[in-house]
């Protein structure tokens, strides 16, 4: 089905919001900030939110399966 | 042996509640990945409307769930109630599409119709989810301070940033 993505602004300009944060946050988050790979939010982005979702779930579904495999070997 | 998956279906436990008509605001991790944050989150927290007529509609969405208290050590496969749904807790649960956590209220004092104000409408796929809007997520995550907490907050100020140099 078609993405009929209605995203509203919040009620304040996102712009200022976010730099009032920032200016509230400690020195080493405000650090790492600059450490983020800002590709991966872009591709996230271009998906759907219900595909955003999807996405994040099939990865942790998969990482769980991963991690229950591991801990049987290790019994 | 457990009987849930430990990562949650987020779209599928999306879906069941909004099918059944539970009012909600989705917070935590899914709310940052439906905002675009690149994260992976194991469950669903949400923070629902505490009027009897949604508690009733949200707890019969869990027991269809076969949802069961996450946090019972001796594993007594208790079941979500009514009282428990409409008082202030929050009640962490196991069910049959992953951990799914209705929050009471977010903070003291804070329930659904306190959040409200500070959510978004995100309609897709023919459905509405109401989303804590990302700079209520960032200052309730930079609040907390728990460490997982702030690793998350880096990312989530940097979306919050993309998505202001995009218009959203």
């Amino acid at each position: 089905m078609e993405s009929l993505l209605q995203e509203q602004p919040t009620s304040l300009p996102a712009a200022s919001q976010a730099s009032s944060l920032i200016a509230e946050l400690d020195p080493e988050i405000r650090a790492a900030i600059l450490d983020v790979d800002r590709t991966l939010i872009l591709l996230s982005l271009q998906q759907s939110p219900w595909n955003r979702l999807r996405s994040a779930s099939r990865m942790m579904q998969t990482l769980a399966k991963i991690r229950d495999a591991a801990s049987s070997q290790r019994r | 042996m457990q009987r849930h998956p430990s990562a949650a279906d987020l779209p599928a436990l999306l879906a069941r509640l909004c099918d059944a008509g539970v009012e909600f605001i989705i917070v935590g991790g899914a709310a940052a990945v439906i905002h675009g944050a690149p994260i992976t989150t194991s469950d669903l927290d949400i923070v629902h409307r505490r009027t009897p007529e949604n508690v009733a509609r949200l707890l019969e969405v869990l027991l269809q769930l076969d949802a069961t208290m996450r946090y019972d050590l001796a594993n007594r496969g208790l079941r979500p109630t009514a009282e428990m749904l409409a008082g202030r807790g929050q009640v962490n649960l196991s069910t049959s599409l992953g951990p799914l956590d209705p929050l009471c209220e977010l903070d003291e004092g804070t329930g659904y119709d306190e959040l409200l104000p500070r959510s978004e409408s995100v309609v897709d796929e023919g459905r509405t989810l109401r989303v804590l809007d990302l700079p209520t997520l960032i200052a309730v995550k930079a609040k907390v301070g728990r460490p997982k907490d702030r690793m998350m907050l880096p990312i989530l100020v940097a979306t919050l940033e993309e998505r202001s140099k995009l218009g959203g």
